[in-house]
C-alpha cells in the first residue's frame, strides 16, 4: 500500500500524492517526495499488513536520509519483486531457494551497475552532469544552484556544513584549512580586537592533552620552544589554568613570542580523534598529561602550521607540516568507516573529519520567508548535498531507470544463456529481480501518461539492436532514445542502494511466515 | 637540430615564450628578454635586476613573475610592476596562465609550502585552493590545453600528482605509484586520443597516462634519472635533454644541466641551465 501510494512520485513528470490532514480543519496535503509520503502514513488498519507496510516505510525513510533520493525507485522495485516472487511461491517454489536466486540476482546487478558507472573527466562536462542531476532532484533553484557550486568545488569528501542564514537567500562561505568548534582559552591573545580574532603564522604546534596549569611549567616549556628556535607557538591545550594564562599573557607582552592557547576540541574519545587528527596534520605529538609534560617538550614533540587562528568559538589551522603516508592512512580509514557504519549522525561526524584532513569545509546559509520553510530548506541542502557528493564519488548511471533496464536484460539474458529450467527455484528468484528491475522505467512512463509495456517493448527492442547503448524513456519528450546522449543521469550509488535495499527488503518479506501483533502498539510518528 | 649556445643570462629558474620568437627567463639577476632578431638576452625591469626570480608566465603585455614571497604582475609588457595580494609570504616555485588567459583571467602557482594558489583576475589577487591537495609542497603545476572548456589542470609534489576539474579549485589524487616520487615537472600534450600528461620523477624517469589517469607507463628510451623539465615531445633529464621521435625518445642535446625549457613559435627550443646561459635550438 506504501508502494502504491509512492509509485506515481517517481519520474520527471511526477503525480501528487493528496493526504488526508491529522484533523479536519487542516487543509489535505498534496506531496511529490516519496519519503514525506512515507513518513505521513503511520499505520494501516489491517494489523498484519501493517508489518509490512512499517518495515516499507522504515526503507524508504532510510533511503531518504542515507542518500538523499531514491526511495520511489526503491519502492517500485521492492513492490514489483515482492509480486513477482509471490507469484512464484503461489506455483509452488521454495521461498528459501527464491531468496537465494534474488541475493545471487542482487551481486550481479550491483557489479553490472558498478562497471557501468561513470565519471566525466572533463571540468564542464561533470559540472554539467552535476547540475542536470540536481535539476531532477531539486525543484529550489537558487539552493541548487549553490549546492552544485559548492559540491564542484570540494568534490565527494568536502565536509558541507548547512546553518540557518539571517537573511532570506542562500549563500556559501569556504573555509580554507581545518577547523574545529574549539574557542580560544583567553581573550588576551587576539591580535585583532574590532574582529575578535587572533592570528599567527609559521608557528610551532604543541598538541597537550591535559590542563596547562602552571605557570612555572608553562614558563619552561615556551623557553625550550624559544631555545629550538621558534618564534610563534600555538598551544592547544585541554585547559589552561588562570596562573598559567597570566604566564603566557606576560611572555605574549616581552614581546619575544606570539602566543595562541586554544582548547582542545571534544571530549574524551572524541578529544582523542580531534588530537590525533591534528597531530597528522601538523607533524607534532600529542603529549599526554598536564603541564609538566609541556615543561619537558622535545624538538620530535613540535609540530608547524603555516596560519593558525581563533576566536571564540572556532579555531583553525592551514598549512601544517604534514605526514604524507600518516595523512593517506587516516583518510583512507575515515573512508572506511564512513562505508561501514549505518549511524547517520556518526556518518556526520565522519565527513566533518575527512573534511579537515583533505583541507575542505564549506558553509551553506540556508535563509527563508518563514521559520518552517527555512527548516524544510535546509533539510533539502543537507539532502541534496549528500546525493550530490555520492553522484560525484562514485559516477553515473543512465537515468530514468535505463540502468535498471539494461541491467534486467543483461540478467534475463544471461539467464537463458545458462539455460534455467521452470522447477530452478533459484534461478527464478533471480529471474523475479530481473523483472523488477524493469519496474521504474515502466512506472516512469505510466506516471508520464504513456502505455508501460509498450514503451518496455520499445526498448527491449532498442537495446537488442544496440546492447552498447543506454536506451531508455524519456518521458518528458516521449521518446525512447540513448539517456546518456540526452544527459539524463541518476547517480550510481543511489541507483545502486536502492536496488540492495528494495532486494533485501523484499528477501525478508517472502521468507517471512509469521506475525506476532502487540495488543496496543504505539503510534511511531518518526520512521 | 642546431643548438647555439648563449652565455648570458645567469642561472635561469623559468622560461616563458612569448610571440615572435621571444622568450622570457627568470633568473637569479632577475627578468631577462630573449629577442633572436634582437642579439639575444637583454636584461629588462631595471627595478628588479638584483631579485632572483623563481618563475615566471606571460600572456601579451601581461606579465607574470614569482620570487621567494611574491608574485608581482606587469599590464605593460614589463615597463611597471606592481606587487600582487597574496595570502601569505609564498615561495613560488611555478607560474601558469590560463590559455584563454584574456578572456578568463586565471592564473595558478606553485609554492613551496602553501600548496596552489589560484588569481582569477589577471593575477592582481591569489587566493589558496587546496581542498584535497594532500600535500602542500608543490613542485610543478601544468594547466590542459583545453583549460578553457574543460578546466582541467595538474599538479605535483613529492609524492603524488594531482588533478583539479574545476580550474585549479579543488584537487584529487591521481592513482600515480607513490614509489616513483619526488615528481619535478608536469607537461600536458594534446594528442589525437585526447590529453595525455607526462610526468617527470626524481629518480624514475618520464612517465606518461591517459585521460582519465588511471594507468602509467614509463617512457622508454630515456636514461632513468632525474627528470629536471618537461614539455610536450621534451624532456630535460640529467643525461641531457630528449625528443620523442614517434614513439621513441632520443637524445637531442648532452647537456646535463638543463632545468627548465620553452618552445618558441617559431619551433625552436630554449634550454636554460642552472649554471647560467642557454641552449638555443633552432630546426635544421
Amino acid at each position: 500500500m506504501i508502494a502504491e501510494a509512492v509509485k506515481p512520485t517517481l519520474g520527471p513528470l511526477p503525480r501528487f500524492v493528496g493526504i488526508a490532514g491529522m484533523s479536519r480543519d487542516r487543509p489535505p496535503e498534496l506531496l511529490d517526495d516519496a519519503a514525506t509520503i512515507a513518513r505521513r502514513i503511520i499505520q494501516i488498519a489491517d494489523p498484519t499488513a501493517d508489518v509490512g507496510a512499517m518495515m516499507m516505510r522504515h526503507a524508504l525513510w532510510r533511503m531518504h536520509e542515507t542518500c538523499g533520493d531514491g526511495s520511489a525507485t526503491m519502492a517500485t522495485i521492492a513492490q514489483a519483486l515482492v509480486q513477482e516472487a509471490t507469484k512464484a511461491i503461489a506455483a509452488g517454489a521454495h521461498p528459501a531457494l527464491l531468496r537465494k536466486g534474488i541475493e545471487l540476482g542482487l551481486a550481479r546487478a550491483s557489479e553490472a551497475l558498478r562497471a557501468g558507472a561513470f565519471r566525466p573527466t572533463d571540468g564542464r562536462r561533470s559540472h554539467e552532469r552535476l547540475a542536470t542531476l540536481a535539476k531532477s532532484a531539486c525543484h529550489d533553484a537558487e539552493l541548487r544552484d549553490v549546492l552544485v557550486e559548492v559540491v564542484g568545488i570540494l568534490g565527494p569528501d568536502g565536509a558541507i556544513h548547512v546553518v540557518s542564514n539571517h537573511a532570506r537567500c542562500v549563500d556559501r562561505e569556504y573555509i580554507e584549512g581545518a577547523m574545529w568548534d574549539s574557542p580560544w582559552l583567553t581573550t588576551g591573545f587576539a591580535t585583532d580586537a574590532a574582529q575578535s580574532v587572533a592570528r599567527i603564522s609559521d608557528a610551532a604546534v604543541i598538541l597537550l592533552d591535559g590542563k596547562l596549569d602552571s605557570a612555572v611549567n608553562a614558563l619552561e616549556g615556551l623557553k625550550r620552544l624559544y631555545g629550538f628556535g621558534h618564534r610563534s607557538v600555538l598551544i592547544v591545550a585541554g585547559d589552561l589554568s588562570d596562573e598559567a594564562k597570566a604566564a603566557l599573557i606576560q611572555a605574549k607582552l616581552s614581546g619575544a613570542m606570539s602566543i595562541l592557547p586554544v582548547k582542545a576540541p571534544g571530549f574524551g574519545a572524541t578529544r582523542a580523534v580531534a588530537l590525533q587528527d591534528l597531530a597528522v596534520l601538523t607533524g607534532a605529538r600529542v603529549l599526554f598529561g598536564d603541564s609538566a609534560a609541556f615543561a619537558q617538550v622535545a624538538p620530535e614533540d613540535v609540530g608547524s602550521v603555516r596560519r593558525a587562528w581563533a576566536t571564540a568559538r572556532q579555531f583553525g589551522i592551514i598549512g601544517g607540516k604534514r605526514d604524507p603516508v600518516a595523512l593517506r592512512s587516516s583518510i583512507a580509514s575515515v573512508r572506511r568507516k564512513i562505508d561501514e557504519t549505518a549511524n547517520l549522525e556518526e556518518i556526520a561526524e565522519l565527513r566533518m573529519r575527512l573534511g579537515r584532513l583533505c583541507g575542505g569545509l564549506a558553509i551553506v546559509r540556508v535563509g527563508g520567508a518563514t521559520n518552517k520553510i527555512q527548516e524544510s530548506r535546509r533539510d533539502e541542502a543537507v539532502r541534496l548535498s549528500r546525493m550530490l557528493q555520492m553522484a560525484v564519488g562514485r559516477g553515473y548511471v543512465a537515468g530514468g531507470g535505463a540502468a535498471l533496464f539494461k541491467v534486467a536484460q543483461s540478467l534475463l539474458s544471461d539467464l537463458s544463456r545458462s539455460g534455467d529450467r521452470a522447477h530452478d527455484d533459484v534461478a527464478f528468484g533471480a529471474r523475479c529481480l530481473a523483472r523488477a528491475l524493469e519496474a521504474p522505467l515502466m512506472t516512469i512512463a505510466a506516471n508520464a501518461g504513456f502505455d508501460p509495456a509498450e514503451v518496455a517493448g520499445q526498448v527491449r527492442a532498442a537495446l537488442r539492436a544496440d546492447p552498447r547503448a543506454c536506451y531508455g524513456f524519456d518521458a518528458r519528450s516521449g521518446r525512447v532514445g540513448d539517456m546518456l546522449a540526452a544527459g539524463i543521469v541518476d547517480s550510481a550509488e543511489v541507483i545502486e542502494r536502492a536496488v540492495r535495499v528494495a532486494g533485501s527488503l523484499a528477501a525478508t518479506a517472502i521468507t517471512t511466515d509469521a506475525v506476532v501483533h502487540h495488543r496496543k502498539p504505539a503510534l511511531a510518528t518518526n520512521p | 637540430m642546431n643548438w647555439k649556445h648563449f652565455d648570458e643570462p645567469a642561472a635561469i629558474f623559468a622560461l616563458a615564450p612569448q610571440p615572435g620568437g621571444a622568450c622570457l627567463a627568470a633568473t637569479e639577476q632577475g627578468l631577462w628578454q630573449f629577442d633572436p632578431r634582437g642579439g639575444g638576452w637583454q636584461p629588462i625591469a631595471p627595478q628588479l635586476a638584483h631579485v632572483p626570480l623563481t618563475a615566471v608566465a606571460a600572456c601579451g603585455p601581461t606579465w607574470l613573475i614569482g620570487s621567494n614571497g611574491d608574485i608581482a604582475f606587469s599590464r605593460d609588457g614589463g615597463q611597471n610592476w606592481q606587487l600582487a595580494n597574496l595570502p601569505v609570504k609564498a615561495r613560488v616555485l611555478g607560474l601558469v596562465v590560463s590559455p584563454q588567459f584574456e578572456r578568463d583571467g586565471v592564473a595558478l602557482a606553485a609554492t613551496a609550502e602553501d600548496g596552489v594558489l589560484r588569481s582569477a583576475d589577471h593575477g592582481v589577487t591569489w587566493h589558496a585552493w587546496n581542498y584535497g591537495l594532500l600535500d602542500l609542497g608543490i613542485n610543478a603545476i601544468a594547466v590542459s590545453p583545453d583549460f578553457g572548456e574543460d578546466a582541467t589542470c595538474f599538479a605535483a609534489s613529492d609524492h603524488a600528482v594531482f588533478m583539479s576539474v574545476n580550474g585549479g579549485r579543488a584537487w584529487q589524487e591521481l592513482p600515480a605509484p607513490m614509489a616513483a616520487g619526488p615528481f619535478t615537472s608536469l607537461a600536458v600534450a594534446m594528442t589525437r586520443r585526447g590529453p595525455t600528461l607526462y610526468v617527470g620523477a626524481e629518480g624514475s624517469g618520464l612517465w606518461a597516462s591517459a585521460a582519465p589517469y588511471e594507468a602509467w607507463q614509463q617512457i622508454k628510451g630515456l636514461r632513468a634519472g632525474e627528470v629536471n623539465f618537461v614539455l610536450p615531445g621534451w624532456a630535460a633529464t640529467t643525461a641531457g635533454v630528449y625528443v620523442a621521435a614517434g614513439r621513441r625518445w632520443r637524445v637531442a642535446l648532452r647537456r646535463p644541466d638543463v632545468v627548465c625549457m620553452a618552445l618558441l613559435d617559431d619551433g625552436a627550443l630554449v634550454a636554460g641551465t642552472a649554471g647560467g646561459g642557454v641552449w638555443y635550438g633552432a630546426a635544421d
